[in-house]
């Protein structure tokens, strides 16, 4: 057969490959923290984080019908956040997230899109900024581009190009590309917010994704297991709901006060975590029975560090007495609700 | 973040301060001595302020 013949029409693949959403959570699958959030933080959707000024925000999850269409790919949830702005040129509300590696995207073509509806005509403030890390650079952003959203779903998109980094010096840690998304911004912010103006109203949010591209591709939709995994490198919370004795860790008991056990983290997290903990812990041990923990924390001394982030942590826990040095332990839940939580974010 | 407290916490093997002890947004945080965590960063900032004090431990 001549080579003439071969159809490369019929020969190309079309499919997209690879991971190309550099966003995590995109589809607003995994809240680890709570399923509602007042206060500016990390507090209820992973990897994103909400900032405020003055104006006071709710933000919650919410669930789309089953076998919806006006958001493809049947998105579980979708991400609710209602504004209220406080009207003055200094106030605002923003959602965000920081991609770990100010190189991402850097002097390249990049585009946002993302689904969005209102209860309103509302405007959308989009601005990225790229973030250089401890002793790094100073901060360089981009003018923000605003977007003014339906009252029904819909996708919008935003395309801008990043500058270079060549010039610049990446800190010793925490360097990031910063994605925001304003939703209340006062006239001191006009420049990032593309000058959306102080609002109220109701927000809504679903897949959204930010790609080195010059369009919009298919939103890229991650398995649950995936985007945990890659949330758990963040933020990690072993939890226990219910009013029993959930083994935490296996300790050894140094004294009759102090104790160290190894906690084996799900995936390596980006850096040493800083931890706390709801409800009441105890450690069991044989000879003492249940003891009631006075304090905890981690210690980093024997924190192991793989490379490319860290596999595991020291808990050292504290009781008033009791313990008999020498001999084992388990850290856990005593008989009600608790949870160690472990946050590494930027 | 709002911080109200922060103390160092000491290895008793080692006897060298392993971490801090803080309160922020009236949550107790065991928080790594490591630039790269953000409670850390804001403890640092925090301590800039006029009469905050990381204490030493007891």
């Amino acid at each position: 057969m001549a080579l003439s013949k071969i159809q490369v029409s019929s020969m190309a693949d079309n499919t997209i490959h690879g991971r190309r959403n550099l966003l995590i959570n995109s589809s607003f699958d995994i809240w680890q923290r709570g399923v509602s959030q007042t206060a500016a933080g990390y507090g209820s959707v992973d990897r994103f984080q909400m900032s405020n000024s003055t104006s006071s925000f709710t933000t919650t999850r919410q669930s789309f019908a089953t076998g919806q269409t006006d958001v493809p790919n049947n998105p579980l949830y979708y991400l609710r956040c209602v504004v209220s702005s406080g009207g003055s040129a200094g106030n605002y509300m923003f959602i965000s997230q920081a991609i770990e590696g100010v190189q991402n995207g850097a002097g390249q073509t990049v585009t946002l899109s993302f689904y969005a509806k209102a209860s309103s005509a509302l405007k959308v403030g989009v601005n990225l900024q790229q973030v250089f890390g401890t002793n790094g650079s100073s901060t360089v952003s981009t003018n923000g581009v605003a977007k003014t959203l339906s009252t029904s779903w819909a996708r919008y998109t935003v395309t801008t190009t990043l500058p270079s980094i060549s010039s610049k010096t990446i800190g010793t840690d925490s360097d990031n590309l910063r994605l925001l998304l304003w939703l209340d911004s006062g006239s001191t912010y006009n420049t990032t917010s593309g000058s959306i103006g102080n609002q109220s109203g109701t927000f809504e949010f679903s897949n959204i994704q930010l790609e080195v591209s010059s369009v919009a591709t298919l939103h890229e939709r991650l398995s649950l297991g995936e985007t945990l995994a890659l949330c758990q490198r963040y933020f990690h919370k072993s939890e226990n709901t219910n009013s029993t004795y959930k083994r935490y860790s296996v300790m050894h008991i140094e004294t009759t006060v102090n104790t160290r056990s190894k906690y084996p983290l799900p995936v390596p997290m980006r850096d040493h975590p800083a931890l706390t903990k709801t409800g009441t812990l105890a450690i069991y041990n044989s000879a003492g029975g249940i003891i009631n923990l006075t304090a905890i924390s981690l210690n980093p001394v024997f924190t192991q560090n793989a490379g490319l982030g860290f596999r595991d942590v020291c808990i050292f826990a504290v009781v008033g007495s009791g313990l008999t040095a020498g001999t084992a332990g388990t850290l856990l839940s005593n008989n009600a609700p608790a949870s160690l939580q472990f946050d590494a974010e930027l | 973040m709002n911080i109200t407290e922060a103390k160092y916490v000491v290895d008793h093997l080692s006897n060298t301060n392993q971490s801090i002890t803080t309160i922020i947004d009236g949550e107790t945080w065991s928080v790594p001595i490591s630039e790269a965590n953000r409670h850390y960063r804001a403890i640092l900032e925090w301590a800039k302020i006029d009469g905050n004090t990381i204490e030493e431990a007891d």
